[in-house]
């Protein structure tokens, strides 16, 4: 078994740090790529980061309230070796499938 | 000064963009002011929320918002017309007029969702309130220092306007004279009438511009839930008000 963490990820917007808000997991939970991870506050607005790897969560790098900068660790987990020397990054949450514009007449 | 060229230009034509994620008993989805369902709905793992309860659902950006059209107009602004857009995006999704649907506002949407529920009974099933209480922000807010504000950057005295025009014009697109019309059009009275659907209220604990939600859901014969720790702008994404929400619609 091998170690692999992620990094607060770049949230867009000229945005360069956010507080956490509340962790979805946690310490030991198997998590799978995709599942909500973490919830984080902006100047802007609050945002659910999905979680990066598979694998199991075994080190949060920040606390609840605690404020981190873009590039700071985040989150640590443990996983299979073969999967170790990936570098992944966080996904972000996938707009939906469909998308339509309606004309309308004036009201 | 709204600029009559653009007001006219924007008047010939209105268009409501929407956005359909397949599942079952899709649920409506309605953003609050200077939001869009992006932010609101897509960032705050909501969307994925709702996909992992088995539910689709149908997010509508609202005139002057997101990808819908920025009319400049306030007379274009109300409740009822925001609802009216509603029931054309269920519509054009496809969901039967026979079949009423769940739905799920934050903050001004609520009072779209309110008025849909109005307007449209048959359309609605049961409602979920998030930040919203008794109290109408735009009926207390001054348009003028609202318009000095947004078009010249004058600091406001009240502070809970600047700081919601502040987080609303940081926000990618959003049209100042837009977000002035529709201030100017959706400001009114409180929320009297309650609906003839089950109705959930959540809201922070924290929540300013909702802090007397638990007096709203009395008056409206709703369940109440309180989300700790949140205030106005983190409430939205919590998993409290998810799971609260998507058990009451289940």
């Amino acid at each position: 078994m091998a170690e692999i963490s992620f990094e607060l990820p770049d949230l867009g917007e000229g945005l360069v740090e956010a507080r956490v808000l509340e962790w979805l997991v946690s310490i030991g939970d198997m998590v799978t790529r995709g599942e909500p991870l973490v919830e984080v506050e902006t100047t802007k607005s609050a945002v659910e980061l999905p979680s990066p790897q598979t694998g199991v969560v075994v080190t949060f790098h920040a606390e609840e309230d605690d404020l981190l900068h873009v590039g700071d660790t985040l989150v640590t987990f443990e996983v299979d070796d073969e999967q170790a020397g990936i570098v992944g990054t966080v996904p972000k949450a996938e707009a939906p499938e469909r998308r339509v514009r309606l004309q309308l007449p004036d009201d | 000064m709204t600029p009559t060229a653009t007001t006219q230009e924007v008047r010939g034509s209105l268009e409501i963009h929407y956005e359909v994620t397949p599942g079952d008993r899709p649920i409506l989805l309605v953003h609050g002011f200077a939001s869009n369902s992006t932010l609101s709905w897509v960032n705050t793992g909501w969307l994925t929320a709702v996909e992992e309860a088995g539910r689709g659902a149908i997010t509508v950006d609202l005139r002057g918002h997101g990808q819908s059209t920025h009319l400049h107009d306030a007379e274009r602004y109300s409740p009822q017309l925001m609802a009216g857009d509603l029931v054309v995006a269920l519509d054009a999704a496809g969901v039967p007029a026979d079949s009423p649907v769940d739905v799920i506002a934050y903050s001004m949407g609520c009072r779209v969702a309110l008025a849909l529920a109005e307007v449209a009974p048959k359309r609605v099933r049961r409602l979920v309130l998030g930040g919203v209480g008794t109290r109408e922000l735009f009926a207390e807010w001054d348009p003028d220092a609202a318009e000095a504000f947004l078009t010249e950057g004058t600091t406001a005295d009240d502070k809970l306007m600047q700081q919601t025009l502040t987080i609303a014009m940081s926000v990618p697109g959003n049209d100042p004279l837009a977000l002035l019309a529709c201030i100017r059009g959706m400001a009114g009275g409180p929320v009297t009438r309650a609906p003839d659907v089950p109705t959930l209220v959540a809201a922070g604990e924290r929540d300013e511009v909702a802090s007397d939600a638990e007096e709203l859901a009395a008056q409206l014969g709703a369940e109440f839930v309180s989300i700790p720790k949140r205030h106005h702008f983190t409430a939205v994404s919590s998993r409290v008000f998810k799971q609260a929400a998507l058990d009451f619609l289940s």
